[in-house]
């Protein structure tokens, strides 16, 4: 049986209904994580060419130079292993990590403003209206999860970016140079502290509110008159309030009547 | 080595939506889309750095992420699923009302467009959701700007039938 709305539907009515697709798109978080991931990976991988395609050129040499490639190989590995550092490669390591840091400032911000966003819709969320309480209740869930598992990665990259920043170099002042914590450290930090906090007081918000609705609809509803199975659901419903359980609480209201 | 990771970063930031979409559409599965775009940008980045010629950066992620949805299908034979996760969070000042009515008309046009050849499919996206030129989608192709044009109109025909039945 054909849909009759559909009958006449132009072509721009068509190439309208596909635009809807639009709104597909990634979550946000895992882009941001996968591109810190993608970018991230290349010092690494460089570092390890680098490293084979010596070797591979070690053994390539006639055996007249073998002894004393070996000796300048093993001398050159010892001063390698113990002045790792001194390489410049801590360097070289702390202005990546640097990058990539700077690179999720931007993305801590855009989540504080997602947060505000869904702060300022749980505050016009009205009592009375307990399904947009708990689409709300469910959005901020969602914000807040994303939220913390960008918080928790950022937090590692911080923290790898330290030993970075601290470690000995081969000039003498140039750790101190880079000892102190530097400016886009200490942004992001500042960053990670106030998303921490947006996001504490949205659950907690969020939580109050899922509260308020309950304790309405548990008002409202003392005075219906209710079936068996669903008088056993209010009673858990009030059981759910009282061990402060809000969300289940209002979810066995949500269900009366079904 | 800082300069080329500042450029592809921008190259990420233009496509990734892009390309993201359009493996889930094929691969309905919010899962697969997120394993299969990373790699299609692991190896782009791979590419890039080690200096390989591209031409055209748009055309080369997208016949990446092609090759890997049919690898995908190929080597693990496995059935589409579909996953109810892949719409973003819902704006929450959107009224229920209004949430649903977009939520039904988008699971109309994905389950008619999931359900039409998947070469028309493929064209439809690039022209009227990531905005391709007819020119740009055959050179993706490889095929006629012609030959293109005519995918085009046999796809929107197909989908306007798929919706007309569904």
């Amino acid at each position: 049986m054909g849909n009759p709305s559909y009958i006449k539907m132009t072509e721009k009515d068509l190439i309208r209904k596909i635009r809807t697709l639009r709104r597909i798109e990634p979550r946000k978080n895992w882009v941001l994580l996968t591109k810190s991931r993608i970018l991230g990976q290349d010092l690494e991988a460089k570092r390890s060419l680098s490293f084979r395609e010596f070797f591979r050129f070690q053994f390539a040499l006639k055996p007249a130079f073998v002894l004393p490639v070996a000796l300048l190989l093993i001398a050159g590995s010892i001063f390698y292993f113990s002045n790792l550092k001194d390489l410049k490669t801590a360097q070289v390591e702390y202005q990546q990590k640097l990058i990539q840091l700077q690179g999720l400032t931007p993305a801590l911000v855009q989540l504080q403003t997602n947060i505000s966003q869904v702060r300022e819709s749980l505050e016009k969320a009205e009592v009375k209206n307990p399904k947009q309480v708990l689409e709300i209740r469910k959005s901020v869930e969602s914000a807040a999860l994303a939220g913390k598992e960008v918080i928790a990665e950022t937090k590692k990259m911080v923290e790898a970016t330290s030993p970075a920043r601290l470690a000995p170099q081969g000039e003498a002042g140039e750790s101190e140079k880079i000892a102190k914590t530097t400016e886009p450290e200490a942004q992001i930090l500042t960053s990670i502290t106030e998303t921490e906090k947006a996001i504490e007081e949205l659950e907690n918000s969020s939580q109050q509110k899922v509260k308020e609705t309950v304790e309405y609809l548990l008002g409202e509803i003392e005075h219906w008159a209710l079936g068996e199975i669903d008088q056993q659901r209010f009673e858990e419903a009030k059981e759910a309030y009282r061990n402060g359980d809000y969300n289940q609480a209002l979810e066995k209201i949500l269900f009366l009547g079904y | 080595m800082a300069n080329l990771r500042k450029q592809f970063s921008k190259i990420y930031d233009q496509y990734i939506n892009k390309i993201y979409r359009f493996i889930f559409l094929k691969v309905s599965s919010q899962e697969v889309a997120e394993d299969l775009t990373s790699e299609v940008f692991i190896r782009g980045w791979d590419s890039f750095r080690q200096g390989a010629d591209i031409k055209n950066i748009q055309a080369f992620l997208y016949q990446i992420a092609r090759n890997l949805v049919i690898d995908h299908y190929r080597q693990k034979s496995q059935v589409k699923t579909i996953s109810a996760e892949f719409v973003q969070m819902v704006d929450p000042r959107l009224n229920l009302e209004e949430k649903a009515k977009i939520d039904s008309e988008l699971d109309q046009v994905k389950f008619a467009l999931s359900n039409i050849n998947e070469d028309y499919r493929e064209v439809i996206i690039w022209r009227y959701l990531d905005q391709l030129s007819i020119s740009e989608i055959a050179e993706i192709l490889d095929k006629s700007e012609g030959a293109v044009r005519v995918a085009l109109h046999r796809g929107l025909k197909e989908l306007r039938n798929k919706l007309n039945t569904d």
